[in-house]
């Protein structure tokens, strides 16, 4: 039995460097795994899409670089639908460090559409205040020009083209909200869908998904994407695959390695019960 | 009155804010509408009470040498580098700067110019040979030798797009050492789930099963496996996961509503640093 003690009692890092293969393998040689839309992602495409050409819709940058890897690649995939159907981006962000984000993704897809900044979307930049961002999406609801005078690149609202038409919440005709956390999705739903009617959609990371199913079914979200694999499914259906699509490989090998080493562990479980004579 | 006042303030906020929700009236939304623009002003200030803080913490950690005070010292430089270069640059990925090709060295200044369109050479020198005023040929040195014997165009400037050094900071290491620690989640996961994650009683092997199918069925290589995997996961979500979820919020709800009011009314005041 000196096999099933060794095996037993792996060293940790052994695991790690399976799960580090797990993970780099696919994404170097992607396996092109199949990517089946799901029910919540299919709400959220079917919602924009059927948004008329110039209507407004709210991006909101609520998460930060630890969880961009998850999150980022499904703001994008949003974007592109977004630029795909003429629609103008109000995009303000209730986390510190979700402007640099957006930037980084309208450096990448604002040229791939010809879209011009000011003109067809304008990235607000930081707002505080409290950890629900109640108050902040409450503000927003009164006036955007009060809670953000300026944009990120300091020039005032009034000076940019596309905020003419913009004054407050109500004039856009959905939101969306992707996030890590609070404050965020939730803090719209209470406040843009709950109380002024405007349907909102988004994401957030896979750990965070569970808390907005129970707003799915209640149809206070139209739509949401869980994780990698909500990014995933988005890029399938705005046909631009891209790291959800390459990540969602790795993320494949990378669960079936976990769940791998949980199987093995139980059937050591049950071995020693065994001996022990008596499964429970 | 150190205490009663606080007391009324808070009472009469909440009070109004509450009543924004079910009054239509003008005069109380306008009023809480400045309420909450002060509440995102005191948020704001509240990033100066940080910075404040974190100099304290860090300055007394340095000054008495105490253990890791090498990290502060990182951390201070690292705070003074990315604000100045943060100040100086702006946020957006590129600054942008205006060469005079006229002036100078002109082949270095051309050079400088086709640069700033490497992702495009080609389009790059396009661009410079139409603000110079020659043909394109499509090579630097050609059109060079074109500008030398033509004479060279008097205040010919290019706006040159540079990399803003605050966006390298920001893309490329505070980006990636953010990523880096969230990613570590995985390799604990695993080993973790192998120590821990056992079949030892009925519930933990609901559990375990659960958990088995959610995992494979939320990745795209259960659906290779098997399509059914998905609509199991699926179900798990919508229907136990989701009546769960509902019972904690709800749960979660009437707790805040509850000390919500303890608070307005004035029976709960640890805010007021009193127990």
């Amino acid at each position: 039995m000196e096999w099933f003690m060794k095996l037993k009692n792996i060293d940790r890092r052994i695991i790690y460097v399976l799960i580090f293969l797990g993970v780099i393998v696919p994404l170097i040689q992607p396996l092109g795994f199949p990517i089946i839309v799901t029910k919540e992602t299919q709400m959220l495409y079917d919602k924009i899409d059927a948004l008329d050409e110039g209507s407004y819709i709210i991006i909101s940058f609520d998460f930060d670089p630890a969880s961009s890897a998850e999150v980022s690649p499904m703001t994008k995939a949003v974007i592109h639908h977004c630029f795909q159907k003429n629609l103008k981006l109000i995009c303000p962000s209730l986390w510190p460090q979700g402007p640099s984000l957006a930037t980084e993704i309208f450096q990448e897809l604002g040229p791939k559409y010809d879209k011009v900044y000011g003109k067809d979307w304008v990235n607000l930049g930081y707002l505080p205040g409290a950890q629900t961002g109640l108050p902040q999406v409450e503000t927003l609801a009164a006036s955007f020009k009060k809670a953000y005078p300026r944009d990120i690149k300091d020039t005032p609202l009034d000076n940019i083209p596309i905020m003419k038409n913009f004054e407050k919440l109500t004039d856009a005709k959905m939101v969306c909200a992707f996030t890590s956390g609070d404050p965020g999705l939730l803090g719209w739903i209470m406040v843009a869908k709950d109380r002024y009617e405007i349907p909102v959609g988004g994401g957030g990371t896979a750990v965070n998904a569970p808390q907005f199913y129970p707003f799915i079914q209640s149809k206070q979200i139209t739509g949401f994407l869980g994780g990698l694999k909500g990014a995933a499914e988005y890029e399938k259906l705005v046909g631009e695959p891209d790291l959800g699509t390459s990540g969602m490989d790795a993320q494949s090998v990378a669960h079936l390695v976990i769940i791998g080493f949980i199987i093995l562990s139980n059937i050591f479980l049950l071995l020693e019960k065994r001996d022990r004579g008596g499964l429970y | 009155m150190r205490k009663e006042i606080p007391l009324i303030i808070c009472f009469l906020t909440g009070f109004m804010m509450i009543l924004t929700f079910f009054s239509g009236n003008e005069t109380i939304k306008a009023m809480a509408t400045d309420l909450l623009n002060w509440s995102m002003i005191i948020g704001g200030a509240a990033f100066f009470l940080a910075v404040g803080s974190l100099f304290q913490v860090n300055l007394q950690k340095i000054s008495r040498k105490s253990d890791g005070w090498g990290f502060s010292v990182i951390l201070l430089f690292s705070f003074f580098i990315t604000l100045i270069l943060g100040l100086g640059y702006g946020v957006d990925a590129t600054y942008e700067k205006e060469i005079n090709l006229s002036n100078g060295d002109l082949l270095a200044n051309f050079e400088k110019g086709v640069k700033a369109y490497e992702t495009n050479v080609a389009k790059g020198i396009t661009i410079l040979s139409s603000i110079l005023e020659v043909s394109d040929n499509g090579e630097i040195e050609r059109i060079i030798g074109k500008i030398a014997e033509n004479g060279i165009p008097a205040d010919k400037t290019l706006t040159v797009k540079h990399f803003n050094p605050f966006f390298f900071i920001y893309k490329y290491i505070y980006v990636s050492m953010a990523g880096t620690m969230f990613s570590l989640l995985a390799f604990y996961v695993a080993s973790a789930a192998y120590r821990a994650f056992k079949a030892k009683s009925f519930d933990s092997g609901l559990l375990l099963c659960a958990a088995f199918l959610v995992m494979i069925g939320r990745v795209s290589v259960g659906e290779a496996i098997w399509p059914g995997f998905s609509t199991i996961a699926e179900w798990i979500m919508n229907v136990p996961q989701t009546a769960g979820q509902r019972a904690i919020q709800i749960g979660a709800a009437l707790g805040l509503v509850s000390s919500s009011a303890r608070i307005l009314f004035g029976l709960e005041q640890s805010y007021l640093g009193q127990d």
